[in-house]
C-alpha cells in the first residue's frame, strides 16, 4: 500500500509538472497567474500599461505631426501669397506705373491684392483634416478671423464695389496640446493672433495713475502668463513684475504716468484680469465696463499693431487712394515684417515637428526595449521548455516502468 | 497423572487458536486497502501448565504445559506518529483550505494577462487622451462613456464576486463547524462504547480505529489536542476548551453579529468566545474576516479615489455643450443630509459628521517656502493624537509629503487647482473608512494659507465625532466631498447627464472668476485641456489612492500583495501535503496491512492449525489402540 501511495503521488505530481509546462509552451507565457511569480507579475503588469501609455503617447505623437505639417504647409501657401503680395508692393512702388494709365494699373494692383487677401483669409480660416480650423486656438465651433466687408470710397470720391474692411480675430489664445510623454505636453497649434500679425503691438493708456497701490493680492494674464500682484505694489512694482514675466512684451511707465506695454515680436497682446483682479481696469488698460472674457481694450487707450490683414488692406486702400510715398514705405516694411513673422513662426512649427519626430523614434525604441523586457519576463525559452517537457517525459515513464515492476510481485505470485 | 484424554485438549485448543489467528489474517486482508484500518495481531499465550507448586501437586517431575490460547487481539498503532499527523492535518487543512480562496480571488482579478481593472483603467486614460486630442468630436466622447462604463461595472462586478465569496466562506464555515459538533457528538458515542467494551476486558480494535479516524477529520477542521492520560476518558481540547470529555461533550454555537455585516461569530455552549488556532476553521475565519474583507476595502478605495478624482476635475470642466458642475460618476452619501452628518451608534439621532475629502480654497505655490511654522494634528484610527511640525524654510510638497507618511489615514495632495486637498483613506473596517477624523491646525498652514479651516487652534478644530462639522471649513461645498455610502465599489455608475448626454463630458478648462477657487465660469475655449487634466490624475499625478501616490501605485501594491499572499498559501499548502504523505506513509508502514505479511501468517498459521489437528488426529489413533486393540 506504502508503495501504492508513493507510487500514485509521484505520478500525480510528474502530470502536474507536465500539465504547466505544456500549459507554458501551448500560452508562450511563463506565468499565469500573479502567484506564480509576484515580482515578475507586478512588473508585467507595469510593462503593458506603459505599452499602452506608449501606443497613445505615439498616436498623439502622429496626430500632432499630422496637425503641425498641415499648419506649416499652409503657413508656406501663406508666405507665397505674401511674396507675391510684396512683388506687387514694389511695383506699384516704383514709380513704373506713372502717368494717365498709373491709376488704372494701381486700382488693378489692389483688386489683385484684394485676391490674394481672400486667399490668405481662406487660409487663416482653413480646416484640419477632422474639420476644425486650425488657427482659432481652442475655438472650433466658428472660423477664428471675421470679416467685415464695406463700400469704402475711391479717391474720386466713388463708392467701389464691396471690399475687405476688416479682419477680427475671434479665437484665443489656447494652445491645443498632445501630451507625449507623462506630464510632458507639447503645442500642436499656433493661435491666428500671434502667427498672422505683422508689426508689434504697443498700448498705451491715457489714465494718469501717479498714486496706483494694488489694494489686495490679485493677479492677471498677459498672453496667458500669469502675474501676480500683491498688496501696496506700486505702479513701479507692477511694471517690474511684468518685465521679469517670460512674455515677449515688455512695459514701460511714461511721462505723464501712464503705462505703456508694447510686445517684442509682432502679435496681439492678450490682456485678461484673473478671478477678481482689477488692476489692468484699474491702470486703463481693460475697459472697466466690460466683463468679456480675455478683456476689452480701454476705448480710451491707444492701440498700435497691425495684423497681416491690416497691413494688406491698408496697402490696398494705399494702392487705391495712389498714395506713392507710403506703399514704398511703411506699406512695404509692413509687408516684410508680415514674410518675417510668418517665417518665424514656420520655423516654431518645423522645431515642433522636429521634436515630435525624434520623440517619435525614442518612443519607438521605448516600445522596443519594453516589449523586449515583457518578452523576457513572461515569455518561455522555448528550447528550455522543451528541454524540461522531454525530461519531464522521460522521468514519467521510468516512473510507470519501475512502477509496474514493483507493484506486481507479491508472495501471492509465488504461493500456489 | 495427567487425563487419558488431555492431549486432545490441547490439540482442540491449537485448532481453535488458529482457526481465530486466521480469522484475524483474513479481516486484515480484507482491510488492506482501509485507509483508517490499523492491522490487528492476535497475542498468543501458552496456557498455565500444570501442575501447581501445591501440597496437592502430584509427584510428576516437570510442568506439563496445556497448550496456546489467545491473550489478546491487539491493534498495531503508534500514538506518537498519530498525534503529529493530527498536527500536520490540521496546517495542512488550513493552507489548503486559504490556497482555495486566494486561488478564487486572484482569478477574480484576472491579472497579470486578459481583461482586468487595470486594462479598463489605460482604456479609460486613454479614450481620455483621445478626447483631449479631438474635444469637439462626439464619436471620442461616446467612447469616453463607453470605457467608464465598462469600468464602473468590472468594479462593481469584482465587489460582487468578493462579496459572494465571502458569503460562501461563511456558509463553508457554518457547515464546517456544524460537521465539528457532528463529529463531538460521534466521538462521544464511541467513547461509551469503547468504555463499555473495555469494562468488560475487550480490546474494541475497530472502534478505536473510527474514532481515530473521526479525529484525524476534526483535527483537519480546527486544532485540537487530545489527551489519553485517562484510560477511560479520551479527552479532546480545543485551545483551552474541552470539546468532548467521556461521554460529555460541547456544542458550537453561532452568535450573528451586526457589526461583522451580519456574520456569526463561533462560540461555545458554556458562553466563551471560541478561540480557533488552525485547521481550515480558523483559514475560514481568516478568509471572511480579513483577507477578503481586507481586498473589497481596497477595491472601495480604489473606486472612491477614482470616482472623485474625476469628479473633482470633471467639475471644473465644461462640456461640449457649455454644461459645467457636472459630476462624471453618481456619488451617494452616507450621511442623508448635506452636512455630511451620520448617526454612528445608530441611536436614531445623528452624532457625527463623516467627510471624505476637502480642498482649500487657495491656490499655493508648490515651490516657494511657506514661510509660516505651526503645528497640525490628526487622530489616527486608535483616536490617538499625531501631529504634524512645518516650519517656515518647508514648501508645501514636503510638509503634504510629511502628512502622508505620518500614519494618521489622512491623506494630503495638490490637486489640478494647485490646491491642498485632505483626504481619508480605507480605514480598518468599513464603517471606519473614507472619513476624516481629526483636523487641526495651531498655525497658518491649513487656515490663512491653505483656506481650508476657518480657524486655528483647538477651537478651529474639525471633529468627525460632533456634529455640524462642515462650517470649521472654509472651503466651498462643492470642495468637499462627503464620506461615501458603504462599499463604493458596488455603485460605480455614470450620472444620468454623462450617460445620456456625452457632449456634457467636461473636455474644456472653465476660468475662476471671482476667486472663489470654483473654476465655473466658461472661458469659451472648446479645448481638450481637462480631458488631459483628467487622463493626467488617472496616470501620474499623485492624487493619494490612500497611502499610494498613483492608482498604478495603489493597484500594482494590491495586485502583489495578493499574488505573494497565494503563493505563500500555495507552497505552504504544498509543503504540508507532501510532509502528511510521508507521515502516512510512515503510519502505514506501522499499521498498514502488509499482504505479504498476512499470506506468511496465513501459511503459518494454516500449517499450525494442520498440525494441531494432526495432532488430534495421532492422539486419536493412540486411543484407538488403548481402546480397540488393548483387550480385543
Amino acid at each position: 500500500m506504502m508503495q501504492n501511495n508513493s507510487l500514485i503521488r509521484n505520478l500525480n505530481r510528474q502530470q502536474l509538472d507536465l500539465d504547466e509546462t505544456q500549459n507554458q509552451l501551448s500560452s508562450g507565457l511563463k506565468i499565469r497567474k500573479p502567484s506564480d511569480e509576484p515580482g515578475i507579475a507586478t512588473n508585467q503588469m507595469y510593462f503593458r500599461s506603459r505599452l499602452n501609455e506608449i501606443n497613445q503617447f505615439q498616436e498623439n505623437v502622429t496626430d500632432g505631426i499630422q496637425r503641425l505639417n498641415m499648419v506649416d504647409s499652409t503657413l508656406g501657401k501663406v508666405g507665397d501669397i505674401l511674396q507675391r503680395i510684396r512683388v506687387l508692393t514694389v511695383q506699384a512702388s516704383n514709380g513704373i506705373y506713372q502717368g494717365d494709365k498709373g491709376f488704372e494699373l494701381e486700382e488693378a494692383i489692389g483688386r489683385e491684392i484684394d485676391e490674394h487677401l481672400k486667399a490668405i483669409i481662406d487660409l487663416a480660416n482653413a480646416r484640419d483634416a477632422t474639420g476644425r480650423p486650425m488657427f482659432g486656438g481652442s475655438v472650433v465651433e466658428r472660423l477664428p478671423f471675421e470679416i467685415t466687408t464695406g463700400y469704402p470710397m475711391n479717391r474720386n470720391g466713388i463708392n467701389i464695389e464691396n471690399r475687405i474692411l476688416g479682419v477680427t480675430y475671434k479665437g484665443d489664445t489656447v494652445d491645443q496640446l498632445r501630451e507625449i510623454e507623462k506630464g510632458e505636453y507639447v503645442a500642436v497649434s499656433v493661435p491666428g493672433n500671434k502667427v498672422f500679425w505683422g508689426t508689434n503691438t504697443s498700448i498705451t493708456t491715457t489714465g494718469n495713475n501717479p498714486d496706483y497701490i494694488s489694494k489686495a493680492d490679485q493677479s492677471f494674464k498677459i498672453d496667458g502668463v500669469e502675474i501676480k500682484i500683491n498688496v501696496g505694489d506700486s505702479l513701479d512694482d507692477i511694471i517690474d513684475k511684468i518685465n521679469q514675466s517670460p512674455i515677449e512684451a515688455k512695459a514701460y511707465k511714461l511721462a505723464q504716468n501712464n503705462i505703456a506695454l508694447s510686445t517684442t515680436t509682432p502679435h496681439q497682446l492678450w490682456l485678461e484680469d484673473v478671478g477678481t483682479g482689477t488692476v489692468l481696469k484699474d491702470l486703463g488698460i481693460l475697459d472697466s465696463e466690460s466683463f468679456e472674457n480675455g478683456g476689452v481694450i480701454s476705448p480710451k487707450a491707444v492701440v498700435n499693431g497691425q495684423s497681416i490683414f491690416d497691413i494688406i488692406i491698408q496697402l490696398r486702400n494705399d494702392l487705391t487712394k495712389g498714395d506713392q510715398e507710403k506703399i514704398g514705405g511703411k506699406d512695404l516694411g509692413d509687408i516684410d515684417l508680415a514674410i518675417e513673422n510668418i517665417l518665424r513662426y514656420r520655423s516654431t512649427v518645423g522645431a515642433r515637428t522636429n521634436r515630435l519626430e525624434e520623440h517619435d523614434q525614442k518612443l519607438g525604441y521605448d516600445k522596443m526595449y519594453t516589449t523586449e523586457l515583457l518578452a523576457q519576463n513572461e515569455g518561455i525559452d522555448f528550447p528550455e521548455t522543451i528541454m524540461n517537457l522531454k525530461w519531464l517525459e522521460t522521468i514519467h515513464n521510468y516512473a510507470l516502468n519501475v512502477g509496474s515492476k514493483i507493484i506486481k510481485p507479491s508472495l501471492m505470485d509465488f504461493l500456489r | 497423572m495427567g487425563s487419558t484424554f488431555s492431549g486432545l485438549e490441547i490439540g482442540k485448543r491449537g485448532i481453535q487458536t488458529h482457526q481465530q489467528a486466521l480469522q484475524t489474517t483474513g479481516h486484515n486482508i480484507s482491510n488492506a486497502d482501509n485507509k483508517h484500518y490499523s492491522r490487528q495481531r492476535v497475542v498468543l499465550t501458552a496456557n498455565d501448565p500444570i501442575y501447581d507448586p501445591s501440597l496437592t501437586r502430584p509427584g510428576v517431575k516437570g510442568q506439563i504445559g496445556q497448550g496456546v490460547q489467545i491473550a489478546q487481539i491487539e491493534r498495531v498503532r503508534d500514538n506518537f506518529l498519530d498525534d503529529r499527523i493530527i498536527e500536520t492535518q490540521t496546517q495542512k487543512s488550513y493552507w489548503s483550505k486559504k490556497n482555495d480562496y486566494f486561488n478564487q480571488m486572484e482569478i477574480t482579478f484576472n491579472e497579470p494577462t486578459g481583461s482586468n481593472l487595470r486594462t479598463l483603467m489605460d482604456g479609460f486614460w486613454s479614450s481620455l487622451q483621445d478626447l483631449a486630442n479631438y474635444p469637439e468630436e462626439t464619436a471620442h466622447r461616446t467612447v469616453v462613456q463607453e470605457k467608464a462604463t465598462g469600468l464602473g461595472l468590472r468594479m462593481e462586478d469584482i465587489h460582487r464576486k468578493l462579496t459572494q465569496m465571502r458569503d460562501q466562506s461563511n456558509r463553508e464555515l457554518e457547515s464546517q463547524a456544524n460537521r465539528v459538533n457532528l463529529i463531538a457528538e460521534n466521538i462521544r458515542n464511541l467513547n461509551i462504547k469503547i468504555t463499555k467494551s473495555e469494562a468488560v476486558g475487550d480490546n474494541p480494535n475497530d472502534l478505536n480505529d473510527k474514532r481515530d479516524e473521526l479525529l484525524q477529520e476534526l483535527s483537519g477542521i480546527v486544532d485540537i489536542s487530545i489527551s489519553r492520560n485517562d484510560e477511560d476518558e479520551l479527552m479532546v481540547y480545543v485551545g483551552q476548551q474541552i470539546l468532548v470529555q467521556g461521554n460529555k461533550r460541547q456544542n458550537i454555537e453561532f452568535n450573528y453579529r451586526q457589526e461583522n455585516e451580519g456574520y456569526p461569530d463561533l462560540y461555545w455552549s458554556n458562553g466563551d468566545k471560541m478561540i480557533v488556532r488552525g485547521g481550515s476553521l480558523q483559514a475560514l475565519i481568516e478568509i471572511r474576516d480579513q483577507s477578503i474583507p481586507e481586498r473589497i476595502l481596497k477595491i472601495d478605495s480604489l473606486a472612491i479615489n477614482t470616482i472623485d478624482v474625476v469628479n473633482e476635475i470633471h467639475k471644473d470642466g465644461f462640456g461640449l455643450n457649455g454644461k459645467t458642475n457636472q459630476e462624471f460618476f453618481q456619488t451617494r452619501n452616507l450621511a442623508t443630509n448635506a452636512n455630511g452628518e451620520i448617526d454612528r451608534n445608530e441611536d436614531g439621532v445623528p452624532d457625527g459628521t463623516a467627510i471624505f475629502k476637502v480642498a482649500g480654497r487657495n491656490q499655493v505655490d508648490s515651490k516657494q517656502p511657506i514661510g509660516i511654522s505651526g503645528q497640525i494634528k490628526f487622530k489616527n484610527s486608535k483616536d490617538e493624537e499625531i501631529v504634524v511640525s512645518y516650519f517656515a524654510e518647508d514648501t508645501v510638497p514636503k510638509v503634504l509629503e510629511r502628512i502622508n507618511k505620518s500614519g494618521s489615514g489622512t491623506v494630503a495632495y495638490l490637486n489640478h487647482d494647485s490646491q491642498i486637498s485632505l483626504k481619508a483613506t480605507s480605514g480598518m473596517n468599513y464603517k471606519e473608512s473614507f472619513q476624516l477624523r481629526y483636523i487641526e491646525d495651531s498655525g497658518e498652514f491649513l487656515v490663512g494659507f491653505g483656506g481650508l479651516l476657518v480657524a486655528s487652534g483647538q477651537e478651529g478644530s474639525f471633529d468627525s465625532k460632533k456634529l455640524g462639522e462642515i462650517t470649521k471649513f472654509q472651503s466651498q461645498t462643492q470642495d468637499i466631498t462627503l464620506t461615501p455610502g458603504y462599499h463604493p465599489s458596488s455603485f460605480m455608475k455614470l450620472t444620468s447627464e454623462i450617460q445620456v448626454n456625452p457632449l456634457s463630458i467636461a473636455a474644456a478648462r472653465g476660468n475662476d472668476v471671482g476667486g472663489t477657487g470654483d473654476y465655473n465660469t466658461s472661458n469659451g475655449h472648446k479645448d481638450g485641456s481637462n480631458a488631459l487634466l483628467l487622463a493626467s490624475a488617472l496616470r501620474d499625478k499623485p492624487v493619494m489612492f490612500d497611502e499610494s501616490r498613483t492608482t498604478d501605485d495603489f493597484y500594482n501594491a494590491l495586485i502583489s500583495k495578493l499574488g505573494t499572499e497565494t503563493r505563500e498559501s500555495k507552497s505552504e499548502s504544498s509543503i504540508q501535503s507532501e510532509l502528511m504523505v510521508e507521515l502516512e506513509n510512515l503510519r502505514q508502514s506501522v499499521m498498514g496491512v502488509s499482504l505479504d505479511e498476512e499470506m506468511a501468517n496465513m501459511v503459518q498459521f494454516q500449517q499450525s492449525y494442520n498440525a494441531s489437528a494432526r495432532l488430534i488426529s495421532v492422539l486419536n489413533d493412540m486411543l484407538d489402540v488403548i481402546i480397540n486393540r488393548i483387550g480385543a
